[in-house]
């Protein structure tokens, strides 16, 4: 992206801000890739009331204690002073600080700011070969990196027999453990990310293959699928979350939505854009019950709320009701998705579930709640907002009753 | 005490052996490829057992923290058949470059024919290109002739002795592969083959160098705890607590870490069935 364009970028971004929550300035600042720091990149409106500047640089602590970051206020004399950050999948790029002047921030919602927010890291983020080669900097010693960057050249050349063999070798020469990255590829051409969380270090090794390949990635990918082990099955399905552009190779998915391995089967559909925009409804319905049948989120399969129907309520509740009857827990990332189209009867055993022990099953029914919007509900919101402690789900809760 | 199970058909087995092994403390297991009991008729079939060997096999293994390795090959019995010989040579160079796969085996002789004779060089240079050892099984009828017909053939090729494990050993066959160089395997079978009790008496006249134990357990009457069923026999006969660690242990483990595959390191980490990092809370079916 040009300097202009980026500027265009942070220019509409801080609009947005400050319009939304009637600010007197916003600043965006991106994390310096170094040093635990944040670099000031775009201002626009007054930080306070006596014009002191906008601090060029900020200390970062970057580390969460776990779970998206989440929006903080703080106030400084009398200001208030609203951090929203920038997250990229679930990595902190940056932050939005938004100033108040003498207001305080009060039951915002700050939830459709973060939605912008992740579009504008989105927007400034690397593409996927370069990211994943800065992500395995970190994580391979030299000698597997110049391998692999050979590998990456050949590709480039359109060395299809060079591909082939690198890929069974991948897991010997880079590694198998965990990539550890909380973030997320960004493709060039469609504006859609796909997170690291699950991924491998050799998976991140074959997708580099796969970005940096003159030809057509998306069948060499599919070619691969079919002649691969499970870890180059896996690498391959990674490989079509970022570049698969038609349906040509969602044969491939549909066989390892079939496996019972479970990496496999959760390669093909979390996290997966790819699954999540080609497969047909009704395999489409039936792979979000698998997940939620072998313990993969629902949450995580791209789509799904874009995709959720009446059809697809029906067969997660009477699996919900198979789990219940049988005296076993259920899974909460369900709540939102059947809330979209809900049962008769939802709204009240949703009622029971803002009382469960586990803050993810309140969070989840509180927002199933809201989406429902039966005012019946209300009493029910209401007295558990009055005793609940959890910042997530009191959020969730406000939001249900607004 | 750690064991490497260095020649188990866990294809043939059910998962209550899986938790079986992994409780008496064996943490990685050898699968050489081989037959199903019956004869394959195509080339696809192969297809399909080199990769549930790879695939399904590996899987179900890590569900009970058990590392699962393997070796590919045409087997001697179906090297006879014409149907599938030469097809299965040329699915072999794919396969062999695959993760996991730490030598060709089980080659060797069934019936001692010509054509075995034939792929069984055959895949010895296969071993060769593809820098792997090569595990070779020795024939249950007219075992001597086989053992002395495999050794001549490797020498024939240039076969690096110390990258052959000859299997199925038995008192007859230990003075003609002792002095080889090539590694020694036994496998402990009810009824058939070498048994615990014989077993501990060939290693305390031949002693530890290059020797390695099985229970090759598959379809038959067999038991995949015939290690462990060993080590205790050999505690109880006084053998020293690192000299059945070599046989059980270190033996197996540099036999196959010659095909620069197993890492040591993965090897020491205990397997983990549910999968270890965020966002990934893989299960085989329902929680309960």
């Amino acid at each position: 992206m040009t300097a202009a364009a980026t500027h265009t970028l942070f220019d509409a971004i801080l609009k947005k801000a400050i319009d939304t929550l009637g600010a007197a300035g916003a600043a965006v600042y991106l994390g310096d890739p170094d040093r635990p720091v944040l670099r000031l990149a775009a201002t626009l409106g007054q930080r306070a009331a006596d014009g002191a500047p906008w601090p060029v640089e900020m200390a970062w602590g970057k580390e969460s204690a776990g779970g998206a970051a989440e929006p903080a206020t703080e106030v400084e004399n009398d200001r208030a002073v609203l951090t929203v950050p920038l997250l990229l999948g679930e990595d902190e790029v940056g932050a939005v600080i938004v100033s108040s002047g003498a207001r305080v921030f009060g039951g915002v919602d700050t939830d459709d700011l973060a939605l912008q927010f992740r579009a504008l890291a989105r927007a400034l983020a690397p593409d996927p070969l370069t990211a994943l080669r800065d992500e395995l900097a970190r994580r391979i010693p030299p000698p597997a990196r110049e391998w692999l960057e050979a590998g990456i050249a050949a590709a480039a050349r359109g060395e299809r027999d060079t591909i082939l063999t690198a890929f069974p070798a991948m897991g010997r020469r880079l590694g198998r453990e965990p990539l550890g990255s909380r973030s997320a590829l960004v493709p060039r051409d469609v504006d859609l990310d796909v997170p690291l969380r699950s991924w491998r270090v050799d998976d991140a090794g074959r997708v580099a293959l796969l970005c940096g390949f003159a030809g057509n990635a998306e069948t060499l990918a599919r070619e691969l699928y079919f002649t691969g082990d499970l870890r180059e099955r896996c690498g391959a399905l990674r490989g079509l979350a970022v570049l698969g552009r038609t349906p040509g190779a969602i044969d491939a998915v549909r066989d390892a939505v079939r496996s019972s391995a479970g990496e496999l089967f959760e390669a093909a559909l979390a996290d997966n854009p790819y699954a999540g925009r080609f497969l047909p409804d009704d395999e489409f319905r039936h792979a979000v019950l698998k997940a939620a049948f072998v313990g993969v989120s629902i949450a995580r399969v791209p789509g799904v709320e874009a995709r959720a129907d009446a059809e697809l309520s029906r067969m997660l509740l009477s699996y919900v009701t198979e789990r219940e009857v049988a005296g076993r827990s259920v899974p909460p990332d369900i709540w939102p998705v059947v809330a979209l189209h809900p049962t008769r009867g939802l709204a009240g055993k949703l009622c029971g579930y803002l009382e469960h022990p586990a803050t993810a099953h309140r969070a989840a029914a509180a927002q199933a709640l809201g989406r429902i919007g039966d005012r019946r509900a209300h009493a029910f919101l209401n007295d558990r907002l009055a005793r609940e402690d959890d910042p997530t789900v009191r959020r969730l809760l406000e939001r249900a009753l607004a | 005490m750690r064991i490497f199970e260095p020649h188990a058909h866990m294809f043939s087995r059910v998962t209550d052996d899986y938790e079986q092994m992994a409780l008496a403390g064996i943490v990685g297991v050898l699968e050489p490829a081989f037959w199903l009991g019956q004869p394959r008729t195509s080339v696809g079939s192969f297809v399909d057992y080199f990769d549930a060997i790879i695939g399904w096999e590996r899987f179900r293994a890590e569900q009970f923290g058990i590392r699962h390795y393997c070796t590919l090959s045409l087997n001697p019995k179906e090297a006879n058949d014409d149907r599938v010989n030469d097809g299965v040579l040329a699915l072999l160079p794919r396969y062999l470059e695959k993760d996991g796969v730490l030598g060709v085996g089980e080659i060797g002789f069934d019936d001692i024919t010509p054509r075995e004779e034939r792929y069984l060089a055959a895949q010895l240079e296969l071993a060769r290109a593809h820098d792997l050892p090569a595990l070779v099984h020795t024939p249950h009828r007219d075992k001597v002739r086989g053992v002395e017909r495999t050794l001549a053939i490797m020498r024939e090729v240039k076969f690096p002795p110390e990258r052959v494990l000859i299997d199925h050993n038995t008192e007859q066959t230990v003075p003609l592969v002792i002095d080889s160089g090539c590694t020694m395997g036994f496998s402990i079978y009810p009824d058939t083959k070498m048994d615990e009790p014989r077993m501990v008496e060939i290693l305390r006249q031949w002693g530890t160098d290059r020797m390695v134990i099985n229970s090759a357990a598959d379809w038959g009457k067999s038991d995949p705890l015939k290690i462990p069923k060993t080590v205790n026999l050999m505690r109880q006969k006084g053998m020293a607590e690192h000299e059945i660690e070599k046989v059980v242990w270190h033996n197996p483990v540099s036999f196959f870490a010659k095909s620069g595959r197993l890492d040591l390191r993965e090897l020491d980490t205990p397997v983990s069935p549910s999968q270890l990092f965020e966002g990934n809370s893989i299960l085989r079916g329902p929680r309960a």
